[in-house]
This record gives structure tokens, sequence and C-alpha cells, in this order.
């Protein structure tokens, strides 16, 4: 469904990104594992089309995506859920919402992309009207993934979804995710902890310092020496 | 200083050849020459205060104004001997600037500006009832009449040449430095221990004395003072174009920026009403297009690499 | 004084914050979106006012019918403006655009100053000046339609940036333009519609300070003067807070008119902005500064 070729991105002068390529099929989850600055979000932004690469393509479902603008992305259905939640706290959840339709189709059937959403996550459906600024962590990232819903994406990015959470919260996060995908999204999971990463994706690439280094079945992955020392936390 | 004494020969040389400049200029021209060194101060001292320090004044009016009347006042209702009238108005300017910064230095960015603009409209409608200095009607110079021009012309040399030297130590200097930490992030430089408030006072308080001073020298060459006149917006957006036109912030780009504003003004004298809106219209096609202004393009073209701040 | 003269004046006082506060709803717009305080935001609206008057010339309609025209001008200035100067200079430091909107205030004084001279303006509404009379005070008809239109902007510019997605969206960007960007919501083209939003709402409030004041091509600096005021009591951003500061910025006037006379009413207004400044500069009502 994705598919990264030959990638090199830049900032100005300095490059970030070395020679990337990888592949997510329709239906499946992937992994990417990287430490901070290693570039994972530098690839995210250049997927959703906010940092345009100085060579190599990015294919969509057979289109090229490389040259397009964010809206024009995330209306041929990849959505990014960005790290750090980035809610708008100053507006009510169900505002929070909508504003995830802004740049897609499901804005004209937004009661439609709402229902879906609150039947997925009923917490938020009881906190509609509440100002995002005034949830918790937990219940923040359901809003921010929800929100990443409502575009109806075919492709979800969730860049970092368990970053500052109790582990009884990522767990939850988690069990969001599996719906997400028995609904049919392809899913692309970025993180810095892979433990429960790995364990509900397909395959998985680590990237190291702009570089992919690993790649694999999640299972394998899971075995793998270095990406238990550096990416489990294991000695 | 290293970097000067190489230079100090080429630096006489030419002190020398502007204090002799009246002796072989016509009457025109040394009009012209008290204009552009005048302008050339105000504008140097604006231009540092805006790019360096990051407080852009938008009542440089406040201090002409004040520089004037007081130099006025002190000479013919007190007596004082006009050069020394000049310099105390200049003290004064500078007072007023020091109680000006506590209400006003508090203030961030756009806020301050809107802040200097307030604070010179209440002072302008003050004067404008103030009967003791005529209020709406002005007042007469009388103390300044016969006082020729070549008499004006080496108090604004020497205010351009001051101004420029002021902007270049201080710019070096230990105040200079924690400038331009505010400048560049206002919080960051308070957090690691510098005195916000003081630093921008000093600077504030300085740029207002040339100012003043420049006010007090203008008053003197025009004869007559009235408040519209004396505290015009007009003066800062013509020292606004001066430093913009030439490039905000460096030595040299007001020295052009100036030279501009002289010729340009001689050329639309016929035109009044053109030249604010001219001034205006210049002003935003630099700002958008070329904000670096003459100065900067000519060193970038020419690949120059200056010390700073020229 | 009496009485019956003094509530009076406190009647009309608050009327007259109404037109204040509706002069103030532009500027407030524009800063809390943008976060930049549109230095000839006052200029802007004088020259609303004299767009007014030369529809008014040519088609001889009423002034509020020339709104009609007047508006969508203005509407199309503050998209072009936006795109093509503010846009450009946001990205060079917090002060550019101040230097930038100062210069554009001169460059549209001046050229008002060319094209209508300086004569005083006024657009004539004479069924507005008559006297009226309701229990027992005299309210000026002008200063309470001047009330009215801001309670009625109001209303709108609330119900727009409620319900409609544009709205929401000039809500979130100030907020947070990253993730604006990242849910494909383009910051730009926000700024360029509310900057037209904004100037629309200036050319009302420039079409009722022109029916109820004279004005010349350089009144645009004490509106700017006197909106910034307001903008500043009632904190950067919110709407409600323009209202009330522009209740408390009518009222400064007409009371300092009462205790210091015609000629000092304008300077005891800015002291009391600046006073408000010193104290609390962030506003009464907080906001962000």
């Amino acid at each position: 469904m994705l598919e990264i070729n030959s990638l090199n991105v830049f900032y100005g002068d300095l490059q970030v990104l070395w020679d990337i390529s990888l592949k997510v099929d329709k239906g499946e989850t992937a992994t990417l594992i990287g430490s901070n600055g290693a570039g994972k979000t530098t690839l995210c932004k250049t997927i959703i089309g906010a940092l345009p690469p100085k060579t190599g393509s990015i294919t969509f479902m057979g289109k090229r995506i490389d040259k397009l603008s964010i809206p024009d992305i995330i209306r041929l259905g990849i959505t990014i859920v960005p790290e750090g939640r980035r809610l708008f706290g100053n507006m009510s959840v169900r505002e929070n919402l909508e504003l995830g339709a802004y740049a897609s189709e499901t804005r004209k059937k937004i009661d439609d992309a709402l229902e879906w959403v609150f039947n997925l996550f009923p917490v938020l459906r009881e906190r509609q009207n509440q100002l995002a600024g005034c949830m918790s962590g937990g219940e923040q990232q359901m809003l921010a993934i929800a929100r990443g819903l409502m575009s109806k994406p075919k492709f979800l990015i969730l860049d970092e979804p368990s970053l500052g959470l109790a582990p009884k919260i990522v767990t939850k996060v988690y069990e969001v995710i599996e719906r997400i995908r028995d609904e049919g999204v392809t899913v692309l999971l970025v993180e810095q902890y892979a433990g429960h990463a790995l364990e509900n994706s397909d395959k998985g690439f680590v990237l190291e310092n702009g570089k992919i280094v690993i790649e694999g079945p999640s299972e394998k992955l899971l075995k793998d020496e270095r990406v238990r020392k550096a990416y489990l936390g294991e000695e | 200083m290293a970097n000067l004494k190489s230079y100090y020969t080429y630096i006489v040389i030419a002190l020398a050849l502007l204090a002799s400049l009246p002796l072989w200029v016509g009457g025109f021209l040394r009009d012209a020459l008290i204009l552009f060194f005048l302008y050339l101060a105000a504008a140097e001292v604006w231009g540092f205060m805006a790019k360096h320090a990051g407080i852009v004044s938008l009542g440089q009016q406040v201090f002409m104004g004040v520089g004037g009347y007081a130099t006025a006042v002190l000479c013919m209702y007190y007596g004082i001997p006009l050069w020394a009238s000049v310099i105390t108005a200049g003290l004064l300017g500078s007072g007023l600037a020091g109680v000006l910064s506590f209400p006003l230095l508090r203030l961030r960015g756009v806020y301050f500006s809107i802040g200097t603009f307030l604070a010179a409209e209440v002072i302008r409608l003050f004067f404008n009832s103030w009967e003791f200095v005529g209020a709406g009607k002005g007042l007469i110079f009388k103390g300044a009449y016969g006082i020729s021009t070549t008499l004006i012309y080496y108090p604004a040399l020497a205010l351009g040449i001051v101004s420029i030297f002021s902007v270049y130590f201080l710019y070096h200097s230990k105040l200079g430095f924690g400038l331009r930490s505010i400048g560049a992030d206002e919080d960051a430089a308070s957090g690691l221990g510098v005195n916000t408030f003081r630093c921008k006072a000093s600077c504030f308080i300085l740029a207002s004395l040339i100012t003043s001073l420049v006010g007090a020298v203008n008053a003197i060459h025009h004869t007559y003072l009235n408040p519209t006149s004396a505290f015009s917006i007009s003066w800062t957006v013509n020292f606004l174009f001066v430093a913009v036109i030439g490039g905000v912030g460096t030595i040299i780009g007001p020295v052009i920026g100036s030279a501009i504003f002289v010729v340009l003004g001689y050329l639309l004298s016929q035109y009044l009403g053109l030249s604010l809106l001219l001034e205006g219209l210049v002003v935003l096609a630099i700002l958008i297009a070329i904000p670096e202004g003459v100065w900067g393009v000519i060193s970038r073209k020419l690949k120059l690499k200056l010390k700073q701040p020229l | 004084m009496d009485v019956i003269s003094f509530v009076n004046l406190i009647f009309n006082g608050l009327l007259l914050g109404g037109l204040f506060a509706l002069t103030a709803f532009g500027l407030s717009v524009f800063a809390g979106i943008m976060r930049v305080i549109n230095i000839a935001h006052g200029d802007f609206a004088i020259l609303a006012a004299y767009l007014a008057l030369s529809t008014i010339n040519f088609l001889k309609i009423d002034p509020f019918l020339s709104l009609l025209i007047v508006a969508p001008i203005m509407f199309v200035i503050g998209y072009l403006f936006q795109k093509f100067t503010i846009n450009r200079v946001l990205p060079m430091g917090a002060n550019q655009p101040v230097l930038v909107t100062f210069a554009l205030s001169i460059v549209i004084q001046n050229l008002l100053l060319l094209l209508f001279t300086a004569d005083a303006r006024s657009l004539i509404t004479p069924y507005l000046l008559t006297n009226v009379e309701l229990f027992g005070l005299n309210p000026s008809p002008r200063y309470a339609a001047g009330f009215i239109s801001a309670l009625f902007v109001f209303a709108v510019i609330f119900l727009f940036f409620k319900k409609t997605y544009l709205g929401k969206a000039m809500r979130a960007v100030p907020f947070d333009s990253e993730a604006a960007k990242m849910i494909g919501i383009k910051s730009d083209v926000v700024y360029n519609y509310a900057a037209g939003l904004a100037m629309l709402v200036v050319a009302i409030a420039g079409v009722l300070l022109g029916i109820t004041f004279t004005f010349y091509p350089d009144t645009g600096p004490m509106y700017v003067l006197l909106s910034f005021g307001v903008v500043v009591m009632g904190g950067l951003g919110s709407l409600k807070g323009s209202l009330v500061g522009g209740f408390i910025m009518g009222e400064a006037l007409v009371l300092g008119g009462l205790f210091f006379g015609s000629r000092f009413q304008l300077m005891f207004c800015y002291l009391v902005i600046l006073i408000i400044l010193y104290i609390k500069p962030q506003g009464l009502f907080g906001g962000k500064v």
C-alpha cells in the first residue's frame, strides 16, 4: 500500500534521512523503531507531506505522493496522529474531532464519522463538550487517535502513542489500536520503546541515525539481540 | 579597539575633511549636510535599538520635540547661553526617557512600540494646550536668530560622529552584549542573569540623549517650534526610512539612507504631500523584498565580510 | 451637574463604548489569530469611511447601505494585504510586522490626504440627528446605532467562530499551528480569510465612526490607540473582553470630558491606557501579552 524508495531528506543543507526504503502492505501493521533523533518523526513528516524529500519517492496505492500537499495526502487516505498528541486545548473534544475531518471528504458527513468514533471511544462521547486541555493523558491520547480517525484514513501513522503514559493506559491504547486494525485500517506505529509495538505488529524497521539498519517480521525482531538491547530495555 | 587602530589614520583624515567642509561648500549644500548628519545621528541609534536590542520605538518625536522646546525655553525664558541650553535639553530629554522607561520597558514587542506612540501623543496633546510654551500657536526661537549655518553644521557633524561611535562601542561593550542577547531571546537572557530592564533602559536613555540633542540643534536651525511639527510622527517615519532603507542595525546603512533621504527630499520639495507617501511605500517594499536594505545588498554582492555592526 | 444629566452622560458613555468595542473587534480578531497588532488598524477604518463617502457621493445612497459595497471591498483588501504583506514578513521576526503595519499606516494616511484633501468629512444620516427621549434620558441616536451594531457584529462573529469550519480553524491555528498543519489546515490560507474577516468588521466600524464623528485623513492613529486600549483592557483575542473594554473606554472618554474638558478627554483616555499597561500589561481580564 505504502512504498518508500531510496528516500533522502534534508533540513536545509543537513541530511537527516539516508536512502530509506520500506514497504507496508494493505491491512498490515508495521512498526518503526528508533531512539530520539534517529529520524522517526522526520520520516513521518515526509510521508504526510510536511517535508519534501530531496530525492527518492513515496508511493501510496500506486500513486506518487512525495510532491503533494498535506491536505491532498490526507484526502488520498493517509493521516498522522502527531507525537505528543498536539490537541487544541482551547477547544472542546467534539470540536477537536470535527477539525480532524477538516481536510477530508468526511466533512460533509460529519455526524456519521462522529458516531463511528464515539462507538470506538465511548469515553469521548461522554466528554464531548469538555475542553480538550482538561483531560487526562490517556484520554487525550484517545482523543488524538480519534481525531486522526475522523478523516476515515486507509493508512494511519501513530507517532509515539505510548509517550508519557502509564503502562496500564498504554495497554488500553493498544487495545484501541487493535480495534482500528480490525476495522481494516493499515497502521504504522512509530515508537521508541518497542515492546508493545512489536507484539502488535506484523513487521518492523529499526531506524538509527537516519538509516534503516534492521528490518524483518516482528517476531524475529523481538528475538533479535541488538533490538532487545537498545529498544526493549534489556541489559 | 584593535580593529580600529589600523584605521586610525583614515578616520582622522576623514574627520578633518568633514570638518573643513563648510569652508569650501555653498550655503545650500551646508543645509543639506546639516540635515544629513542630524538624520544620520537619530537613525543610527533608532536602528541599533530596533535591530539589536529588539525595541522598536515609534515615539522618537517626543525627544525631538522636548529637545527643541527645552532649548528654546531655557535660552529665552531663563537666559541660559544657547549651547549650554542645548546640552541641558539633551539631558532633560534623556531624563524623560528614564522616567518613561518605567511604564514602557516592561512591555514587550509591539506593546512597547504602541506605548511609545501613546506617550508621544500624550505629550504632544499636552504641549498643544500649554500656554507657557505658546500652546498651539508655537514658539518663535528668537534666541537662535543670526546663528550661521556654519555654526550649526559643527554640532550636527559632531552628533553624527558621536552617534556612530556610540553605536559601535555600545555594540562591543558588555551592555551591548546584554542587549543583543535580549534582542535574540529576552526570556533566555533574563534567565542567564541579564538585568533586562537596566540594559534596555540604558540603551533607550542613550538613544534619547542623542535624539534630544538632534531635536535641539534642529530647533536652532529652524527657529520656530509648534507642537504639531515638533512632535510629529513624521520624525519617526523619517528616521525609520533612513535606517530601513540603508540597512537597519548597521552603521554604514543609515549613512547611505540619510544621503538618499536628503537627496530625495530636495527632489520632491515641490510635491510636499508626496514625500511621506513615497517614504512609506519605499519602506514597505524594502521590508518585504529587501529587508537587509541597500547596504545589505551591496555588502552581499561585493562579498564583503565586515566586522559587526558595520 | 444634576443627577439626570449625570446618568445621561453615563448612559451615553456606555452606548459610545459599544462603538469603541466594535472598532476594537477588528483589531482583536486580527491580533488573536495572526498574533500581530495591526498598527494601521485605525487607518483602515478611516479608509472604509472614505470609501463609503465616495460610494455615497457616487450612488447617492444611505451610508448604511454603502456598506454593501464597502464591506466586500475591505474584505478583499484585508485578504490581499495579509497574503502579500503580512504573510511574507511573519517569518522575519516579531518586529518586522510592527514596521510593516506602521509603514502601511503612513501610506494610507498620506494616500487619503492626496485623494481627498485635508478637509473635514462626515457621513450624513439626518434621521440619526434627531433628539430622542427615553425614560427621561437623551440617548444619542448615533451612539445607539454604534452600540446596536456592536452587539450584532459580536453575535455574528461569535457564531462564526463557534459553528463554521473556517471559524474553528481560525481558533485552532493560533493555538498550535504545527498541529493544525498536520491535520491538513493551511495556516496561510486561514490567515488570509481571517484578515479579510477582520477588515470586514473594520469596515462596519469605520462607517459607523464616520457617521458619528467627523474624520480627516489622519484620524486613524487615534482609533488604533483607543482600540488598542480596549483590547488591552479586555485581553487579547477575547471578544467578550473587547466589549467590556469598550464600555470602560467609552465611560473614560465621557468622564474625562466631564472632569477635564473636551480639550483633555483624549489625553485622559491615553493616560488611562498607559496606566493600565503599567499595572497589568496582560489586560484587566488576562490574555496573552
